[in-house]
């Protein structure tokens, strides 16, 4: 029987919201409990608390959750949980709006006990998503368990211990929804090579460069080149290091055709034929490429399909 | 990380290719992704009429850059600026950035995006009503169609005086830049005419140019957000339609009250007045929203039919019947916040015996199945007590008073209330009764607030930037149609004919308050009060 109940925490998350709602600083309208979605989180122990509660606040602005953050320590350990809610008062408005967390310690021998924890602490009749960002995961035996916990499961294959790109294709060929923060990074910069490819001959493009930092390419470049290879078959994609440093994120893309396309610095400038025009390109960070994922809790056939293309050896004739 | 062992089942009742086409199957659809790219627009050239106004300088050009930074605005977006000042295509392109610097809302500007952006800025000077500069327009269209790419799309945006409407449309024909291989646009401000003959003249001659469905008439009221929400509120969920009809809904109150007063426009405003400027239009718009019968499609004709269908069915007032059922206002002076504040008559430009109202209150009946018997309050005013802007459906109360004799003072028998407000604090509250804890069967009103602002944290799009996207992309769906203008104008047209034989007792509400007595009074001969926001 695992230490920590769920019917325990249940309680406390009951109880704290009546807590909470007397300790209202607010006009005495009370709490707004606000939730769509049950998000579950695998952090290493280690991780940023305060960074990681950054990005959770931030996402609950927008995806207001019960979520459950599970820390994995080493291999030795006991179960260990708590409660307590994040709450802010938005500006201009005189209520305060909450969201319940529920954190959770385990070592990685006690991963299997996890999911009877878990479970039954999604909040009814709304999605479930677990987000993994843990690298410990990756030296785990069986996270079968844990995988079952959420309609859709969310990585970064840019963050160490990140699944392969195999894995993925696995977990998507047996049906589960897979999200990869990996791959809505590049959203901006794919959206601005399809508009500018816009109304142009496919078939006549021949050749396309990505341009990447580093010495191998990273997550978001194999994604780019895929979705460009299963987009535009007649062309061949290729990787070119243009800075030694880095961790393989993309610098800019060339697109061989008439006009040439160029989208370059940062993919924040881009230039077809002699139109040279700027545009915004998010940096994305975590919270914004989350509420991506968040915002499709279904099956995402063209994200499937590049991931696919990554996984099959397809010559390039 | 192994995730799935060897042989391991998948999710149940999945086959083992969902979600996944085979590689030779994929899907021909150029370079989309429906679930995470946004709607594209094509290229094309916004003409602005008016260019060096109030309203470019404040709602369009900010508008513009916020869609040019958000990447929605094809490569090669054009801008041309027409009004009589004389000016460079420098010199307007730094008016220009000014202005959106200045009043660009919840957004950074960004200089080195905005020269990229103004790149694209062109100006002309001239007189709209000159044969002139419809000529110079042409060639500068075929220059910026040749030199950036527009593909001879055209939206022409007309921010002008509203006598000027139908000048520039015929401009714009006679000089042939309706003809092109691309589309051709006309978006245009209210007022829609000054009554219902001026109206039907105002688009008899803008048809002559332009096919009805190339003419967007702009209500930035129907761009708002929470305004599209009601859509969403009431067609997306199965529970509360079935309670949408005269059987449940006792009636209707639409509010939409400024706490400030004319503000430097009282020229124009003695000419409107409220029931012009607000109810003719953007409330009796909210209220066909509120009470049209659903779409078979979204499309833009399946929701304009019905909107105009629900217009067309609002009962026309008899002379007789106007006094008891509208209510015109006018502010005098007094004190707000501590400070003195002009009376109407006082205000700059306003005649010292202006009849013009500066509040006004109606109720209308719509004559359908759904409807009938339910009245529609609407109320609108200058230097109300707050800004606020809100429907509020007042359900009738439970048949039987089952705890009559063990309420408490506060709460039994209260009627339900759904308030969707628009503005300033967007969202959805549901008020009903609740047992008060302890002893003793005590009910108190409790409330229930979906915030919109707070439940979807992201930033909202302003009014202008969902129309002037939704027009570059040919969606009408929030604009208004001709049939839906002439509705409107029948609807309030007996009230103001009557008004126009009145000699009112002005002023006759303080500033600070919620307007005349005669207000109160209309819907007290009802049974009902107005709710107070």
């Amino acid at each position: 029987m695992p230490a920590v109940r769920p019917d325990r925490i249940l309680r406390e998350l009951s109880e704290l919201w009546t807590t909470t709602a007397k300790d209202d600083p607010s006009d005495g309208t009370g709490v707004l409990r606000a939730c769509s979605m049950t998000l579950t989180v695998f952090v290493d122990d280690e991780e940023d608390s305060m960074a990681l509660g950054e990005t959770l606040a931030q996402l609950m602005r927008e995806h207001p959750s019960r979520v459950v953050v599970v820390r994995l320590k080493g291999t030795q350990g006991e179960l260990d949980a708590r409660v307590f809610a994040q709450c802010w008062m938005p500006f201009g408005h005189n209520r305060q709006i909450c969201c319940e967390q529920v954190e959770i310690t385990a070592s990685l021998n006690r991963l299997s006990d996890l999911p009877a924890i878990i479970a039954p602490l999604a909040a009814p009749d709304v999605p479930r998503v677990v987000w993994f960002r843990s690298p410990r995961l990756a030296t785990a035996p069986d996270i079968s368990g844990v995988l079952t916990l959420g309609d859709k499961l969310v990585v970064d294959s840019a963050r160490a211990g990140a699944p392969a790109f195999a894995d993925l294709r696995s977990l998507a060929v047996a049906g589960f929804i897979v999200g990869d923060l990996s791959w809505a990074r590049i959203t901006p910069l794919r959206e601005l090579t399809a508009r500018l490819l816009e109304g142009r001959d496919l078939t006549g493009i021949k050749h396309i460069v990505i341009e990447h930092c580093g010495t191998e390419p990273g997550a978001e470049a194999k994604y780019l080149q895929a979705w460009l290879r299963t987009e535009i078959p007649a062309a061949l994609v290729e990787f070119e290091a243009v800075d030694d440093s880095g961790s393989g994120f993309i610098r800019g893309v060339r697109i061989d055709s008439d006009p040439d396309i160029r989208v370059s610095s940062s993919c924040a400038i881009y230039a077809t034929g002699t139109l040279r025009q700027r545009t915004n390109l998010s940096e994305g960070r975590d919270h914004e490429l989350l509420a991506e994922e968040l915002s499709i809790m279904k099956h995402d056939p063209v994200y499937e399909q590049a991931l696919r293309r990554m996984t099959i050896w397809t010559p390039h004739f | 990380m192994p995730l799935l062992r060897t042989g391991q089942a998948g999710l149940p009742g999945t086959s083992a290719n969902v979600g996944l086409m085979p590689l030779d199957s994929a899907p021909n659809a150029g370079l989309q992704d429906p679930l995470r790219f946004h709607r594209t627009t094509q290229p094309c050239a916004v003409v602005i009429f008016g260019a060096n106004g109030d309203l470019t300088r404040r709602k369009l050009m900010p508008a513009l850059y916020r869609l040019a930074f958000e990447g929605r605005l094809a490569p090669g977006f054009v801008v041309i600026g027409i009004s009589r000042t004389r000016m460079s295509d420098d010199e307007f392109r730094e008016h220009m950035r000014q202005s959106v610097a200045k009043y660009l809302e919840d957004s950074p500007f960004d200089e080195e995006l905005w020269k990229s952006f103004a790149q694209g800025i062109f100006y002309l000077s001239g007189d709209v009503m000159s044969a002139a500069v419809y000529e110079a327009l042409g060639e500068k269209l075929r220059a910026v169609e040749q030199s950036r790419h527009t593909g001879g799309n055209v939206l022409f945006y007309l921010s002008t005086q509203p006598s000027q409407y139908a000048p520039i449309a015929e401009g714009i024909g006679t000089a042939g830049l309706t003809k092109s291989d691309g589309w051709r646009r006309i978006v245009i401000e209210k007022p829609f005419g000054h009554d219902l003959v001026s109206a039907r003249q105002l688009n008899d001659r803008l048809q002559k140019v332009f096919d009805e469905s190339s003419i967007y008439r702009i209500d930035h009221y129907l761009g708002k957000e929470t305004v599209q929400n009601i859509l969403a509120f009431r067609f997306g969920n199965g529970i509360f339609e079935p309670l949408w009809n005269r059987r449940y809904i006792e009636h209707v109150q639409i509010t939409a009250a400024e706490s400030i007063g004319v503000e430097g426009r009282g020229a124009y405003y003695q000419e409107a007045g409220a029931l012009r400027d607000m109810v003719q239009n953007h409330l009796l718009q909210v209220m066909a929203t509120v009470a049209m019968e659903p779409s078979a499609t979204f499309s833009a004709d399946a929701v304009r039919d019905e909107r105009a269908k629900l217009l067309r069915a609002i009962r026309i007032m008899t002379p007789e019947e106007v006094p008891a059922n509208a209510v015109s206002g006018q502010y005098g002076p007094g004190r707000v916040g501590g400070e003195d504040v002009s009376g109407f008559r006082q205000e700059k430009g306003v005649d010292a015996e202006s009849q013009t109202g500066t509040f006004a209150a109606a109720t209308f009946f719509v004559e359908n199945w759904r409807w009938a018997g339910v009245p529609f309050y609407i109320r609108t005013g200058k230097l109300l007590p707050k800004r606020v802007s809100e429907i509020a459906i007042h359900f009738r109360s439970a048949p039987l008073e089952v705890f009559r004799n063990d309420v408490g003072s506060n709460g039994g028998g209260a009627p339900n209330l759904l308030i969707l407000r628009i503005q300033p604090e967007e969202g959805i509250s549901l008020k009903f009764v609740s047992k008060r804890p302890g002893a003793g069967m005590t009910l108190r009103p409790v409330s229930m607030d979906f915030n919109y602002g707070a439940s979807f944290g992201e930033r909202s799009p302003s009014a202008y930037e969902t129309l002037l996207l939704d027009a570059i992309a040919g969606d009408a769906t929030l604009y208004t149609r001709q049939d839906m203008v002439e509705a409107s104008w029948k609807a309030v047209q007996p009230i103001l004919d009557y008004w126009s034989t009145q000699r009112f007792a002005f002023p006759n509400y303080e500033p600070g308050s919620w307007g005349p007595v005669a207000a109160d009074e209309m819907l007290a001969r009802r049974g009902h009060a107005w709710r107070r926001p």
